[in-house]
């Protein structure tokens, strides 16, 4: 379904030229009302979602309501308080694809996944294949967006304006990519891994969305093609039939609709590993728009951060009351060892209490603080995650033109009353 | 030699015939439009007819087929100098939410942000349409660059 902007230019035609000051209310005004039935506006939801102030809610096939960035192609954020449950919800879990052109009608007894390249026996097989033939494993991680937090980055920067929902935990299930790599016999001298969707670049002259793993770590044990989310299919949105997941590793890699991976003798060579998705080649991803970075390196392994997620906007933390102050911690891998907390503004930090590690340690992991603010007004919250590598989150002029791997310690503002 | 009167009443009825056929054809999509269905809501009425037969489709295979339609809702631009370019270049790759979307930029970002369409992308824009997609962004979502300048430190 196409929209016509030129009948938009047509009943738009006599109008005159407007400041920008009613161009902000039109467009918002335009956003809110929701021409289509499936865009509310957040003033009939109230009491279902939570919606930053200024927001659009939208609703598409599969998903909850979700903040609506943009919807060709679709970027849909998770609303904070969903992070109050230790695993996402399939329906309010986030959106990110690239290009219009992606999947919206698959034919489970047509699709296959193409394992080729350097391998002795390349591989088609059916979703039914993969269930049937291959052992399976589930694993519970963090999938996270390389621009999750962007729009809180100063100077601001273009690009996808997240705030902290475009991640999500859940609980993946299906085959290991090695498992399926040794299947085809994965060759000697193999390098890289490439991996690659049903989405289509809109022109024919645009490079088509592919990733690359090397070998050691497509053949790690953590690696899964997915083909189960939370113990149900993948929502189309999400990447029906078949995800990579790629543990610690931001969701730039987690590769939606997989259907093509590509064994190589070489290094991979492709727009969206040598062009797209670079950090500055330093621990922090750290530049200053003054001096960028000549160095890069494509994006890779997540930085620790932590997040509260209650107190949120909509509750009331009374004075002289006892508040169970939560959030989560994550890192790529290593697990969390601790979670401080500050109420002062980073003065004094005490010890929280972390939730079990039950779910592993490429989870959210859940942090507790019982707080009794004494008096009414107005308190900046922070926390500090540690993990068990040793890495410590920071407070500090963290910055980069693409707005990547946020990770500073978040001031949280809260009103007592 | 001057073609004879039946040649020219022929190539005459033709013409008569493809002008006819494009009014009657004009109007029915008009006809639509002026009977209080925008364009969404015809699109959308397409969309259900679609969704129904799928409806049907689904039941005979027994669900090898996951199927969804997405909603796509565009937003208004205001007019002015470079709206018309700005909306017919930027629509043919991705919705016009990019630019609702964002803060404001000064001009120099909107500029690298173009050129990072053409360069880096491939979007088909000449260069002096590049001129004039940035000052029509200038214009709706533009900043002053002492803002922009002033980092934290």
């Amino acid at each position: 379904m196409t929209f016509n902007s030129e009948n938009l230019n047509e009943r738009r035609a006599h109008s005159d030229f407007v400041s920008r000051r009613q161009f902000l209310h039109l467009v918002s005004a335009a956003t809110m009302s929701g021409i289509l039935s499936s865009c509310h506006s957040h003033e009939q939801k109230q009491g279902s979602i939570i919606l930053p102030p200024g927001q659009t809610v939208g609703r598409f096939p599969e998903k909850t309501e979700l903040i609506l960035l943009t919807d060709r192609p679709p970027q849909l954020e998770t609303p904070l308080h969903y992070f109050r449950d230790d695993l996402t919800p399939n329906d309010a879990f986030f959106v990110r694809w690239h290009y219009e052109g992606i999947p919206t009608y698959i034919d489970l007894s047509k699709f296959k996944l193409h394992v080729d390249g350097h391998v002795s026996k390349p591989l088609q097989l059916s979703v039914y294949d993969l269930k049937k033939q291959f052992e399976p494993t589930t694993i519970v991680a963090v999938n996270q967006c390389s621009g999750n937090s962007r729009s809180f980055f100063e100077p601001r920067v273009p690009g996808g304006q997240w705030r902290n929902g475009s991640m999500g935990n859940a609980r993946w299930t299906g085959v290991k990519l090695k498992d399926l790599l040794q299947h085809a016999g994965i060759k000697p001298g193999a390098v890289d891994v490439s991996v690659a969707g049903l989405d289509e670049a809109p022109l024919f002259n645009m490079h088509k969305f592919v990733k690359a793993l090397s070998v050691d770590h497509a053949m790690g044990d953590e690696v899964l093609v997915a083909y189960e989310m939370n113990g149900a299919p993948l929502p189309m949105l999400n990447g029906f039939p078949l995800r990579l997941v790629v543990p610690g590793w931001y969701a730039t890699y987690w590769v939606k609709s997989l259907a093509a991976i590509q064994v190589l003798p070489q290094k991979f060579q492709g727009f969206w590993m040598d062009k797209a998705y670079r950090i500055p080649k330093n621990e922090d991803a750290v530049e200053t728009p003054e001096n960028l970075a000549k160095d890069t390196v494509p994006i890779n392994k997540m930085n620790v951060r932590s997040l509260i997620v209650s107190p949120d906007v909509q509750d009331v933390v009374q004075a002289g009351k006892t508040f169970e102050v939560q959030g989560i911690a994550f890192d790529s891998g290593s697990g969390i060892s601790k979670v401080e907390f500050s109420a002062d503004g980073g003065k004094t930090w005490q010890t929280t209490t972390l939730d079990s590690d039950k779910l592993g340690n490429f989870s959210f992991r859940r942090f507790r603080m019982n707080w009794t603010p004494q008096n009414a007004g107005s308190y900046k919250l922070m926390t500090r995650a540690t993990s068990n590598d040793g890495k410590v989150q920071r407070s500090f002029d963290q910055w980069n033109k693409s707005g990547y791997m946020r990770n500073v310690i978040e001031e949280w503002g809260v009103n007592v009353v | 030699m001057a073609p004879s009167k039946q040649t020219l009443m022929l190539v005459v009825l033709v013409i008569t015939a493809a002008i006819v056929l494009w009014l009657v054809e004009r109007d029915t999509t008009s006809a639509n439009l002026e009977s209080g269905q925008s364009p969404v809501a015809v699109a959308q009425q397409q969309q259900q007819q679609q969704q129904q037969q799928q409806h049907l489709v689904d039941q005979h295979s027994e669900s090898t087929i996951h199927q969804i339609t997405l909603p796509h809702d565009e937003p208004e631009f205001p007019s002015g100098p470079g709206r018309e370019l700005f909306i017919s270049r930027c629509t043919v790759c991705h919705t016009l939410r990019y630019i609702t979307m964002q803060p404001d930029f000064p001009k120099k970002v909107w500029a690298k942000e173009v050129a990072k369409m053409i360069n880096t992308y491939g979007a088909h824009i000449s260069g002096e349409e590049a001129k004039q997609i940035t000052e029509y962004l200038s214009t709706i979502k533009g900043a002053a660059p002492a803002a922009h300048a002033s980092t934290k430190k």
